[in-house]
């Protein structure tokens, strides 16, 4: 038998700055990832990649398929959303986030992806009402489970629970490598620095990240820390961030849930030139996968536009993939 | 080195004879419902303009800010400049130089924070600009 390995690839998510700015189209994008063997599998953020989203017309999706097949690439996994907040007073009934969401199934299908991601803020309640309509789309759903969420949450047990008593395949997980950190990226520190925070506060805020456990302790020590140094109110809300967005739980915590993984987002922020990601422990969460036979896609997740607008996606994307070619000696 | 994103797009002021407009980018990774601008306040030479004199101009339509909420099932594309049309003469006109500032602020509808309560994301830029 041989030995099952994951099928890497990209989220166009990783090129934001270039894709805000105009430097690709859709079309250049995907011959952009196929020249650089950054595929096969290529996940797309409705709302960021398509026009007409939720909508997708029939000759559109035709068009992308022709593209897709032109570049040799395949569709991983579409980034759907639950905007339930978006009427004025209210929040969405059940009714209307079944209409909202079975756009997005259609498109999905439509445009040949298998997967379609789902936020957990979406709740566990509605999801015997997703079923039906996933199981006819022959689609799966996948809950992002990003930081702060970690697999021993109450909330991501209650959706494994939900899962189970369903008994459905289409439903499963979406984990992303930010729940798995062991450092905030330097990128983001730099961003606080270039604000003008100083320098004993970013050391004091890393001890924060490092040594206390649950979101409410961090913001206990990141208020300390505002009262201590006089952080002005503007950067209050960056400097919790630091707390919420980067995990710190033990790879090997990813085993329990494997069962119910449908794709992975290989959350990064720099591959260094030594080949490391300095602020994910990448050799052992991909252990983790080889150990559990993971043979579902992973795609490369850039998220350092979240602290720079410098249109650099492309060579950081290449230089993960040099890493994980390297893990997963796919070369 | 290809452009990096600004929430004020260069060279966009014009002037006409109602008053002027210029282009405002969206400040978040994704497209959003209309219903999501929460806020969009103005100054120029740094005079805040009456909100009432604001319109929002996308996908081809004017709409007053006071109305974007109702706008839930339209969305503002990622890769869209959207006109902020102030219907005040007599402030900017073609060929003058005139600092423009924007603040925006939007609300990711899919983020919540608290009950009733969503991620609301407000930036602010200031640019010099000579109209067209």
């Amino acid at each position: 038998m041989t030995e099952k390995k994951p099928v890497l690839g990209v989220t166009l998510y990783s090129f934001t700055n270039e894709w805000v700015v105009k430097a690709y189209t859709l079309e250049e994008l995907l011959a952009t990832v196929a020249e650089n063997k950054l595929g096969p599998a290529v996940e797309v953020v409705g709302f960021q990649s398509f026009r007409s989203y939720p909508n997708v017309p029939q000759d559109f999706a035709n068009d992308f398929r022709k593209l897709m097949d032109r570049y040799g690439l395949i569709p991983s996994c579409l980034g759907a959303n639950m905007d339930f907040g978006r009427r004025p007073g209210r929040l969405m009934t059940d009714d209307e986030k079944i209409e909202y969401l079975q756009r997005q199934i259609d498109s999905a299908v439509r445009l040949g992806f298998p997967v379609l991601r789902l936020q957990t803020s979406v709740g566990t309640k509605i999801l015997e009402k997703f079923v039906p309509l996933l199981e006819r789309a022959n689609l799966h759903m996948g809950f992002e489970l990003h930081a702060p969420l970690s697999m021993d949450n109450p909330e991501v047990i209650e959706f494994r629970e939900t899962f189970d008593r369903l008994q459905t395949p289409s439903l499963g997980f979406i984990p992303d490598f930010s729940t798995s950190m062991t450092s905030v990226p330097e990128g983001i520190w730099q961003e606080l620095r270039d604000l003008g925070v100083q320098e004993e506060l970013i050391s004091e805020a890393k001890d924060v990240w490092l040594h206390t456990d649950t979101i409410p302790d961090k913001f206990k020590g990141i208020g300390g820390l505002v009262q201590k140094y006089s952080v002005p109110p503007e950067l209050i809300g960056k400097l919790n961030g630091t707390m919420t967005m980067f995990g710190h739980m033990p790879p090997e915590n990813w085993r329990e849930i494997m069962p119910y993984v449908r794709h992975i987002h290989g959350k990064f922020y720099h591959v260094n030139e030594d080949g490391i990601e300095p602020s994910i422990p990448y050799p052992r969460l991909m252990q983790v996968l080889l150990d559990a036979g993971y043979s579902g896609t992973i795609s490369a997740e850039w998220e350092g536009h979240s602290y720079t607008r410098e249109p650099m996606a492309l060579g950081e994307v290449k230089a993960w993939r040099r890493m994980c070619n390297r893990l997963l000696t796919l070369d | 080195m290809a452009d990096t994103f600004k929430l004020i797009e260069k060279d966009s002021l014009r002037a006409n004879d109602g008053g002027f407009e210029f282009l405002v980018h969206l400040n978040w990774y994704r497209s959003l419902p209309l219903s999501c601008v929460v806020d969009l306040r103005v100054k120029v030479d740094g005079v805040e303009i009456d909100p009432q004199v604001i319109s929002f101009g996308i996908n081809g339509h004017a709409y007053p800010l006071a109305d974007l909420e109702n706008h839930f099932d339209e969305f503002w594309f990622i890769q869209d400049g959207a006109r902020v049309i102030v219907a005040q003469p007599g402030l900017v006109a073609v060929g003058e130089t005139h600092e423009v500032w924007v603040e925006t602020s939007v609300f990711a509808p899919y983020i919540p924070i608290g009950p009733g309560k969503f991620l609301t994301v407000t930036s602010n830029l200031s640019s010099t600009q000579v109209a067209a």
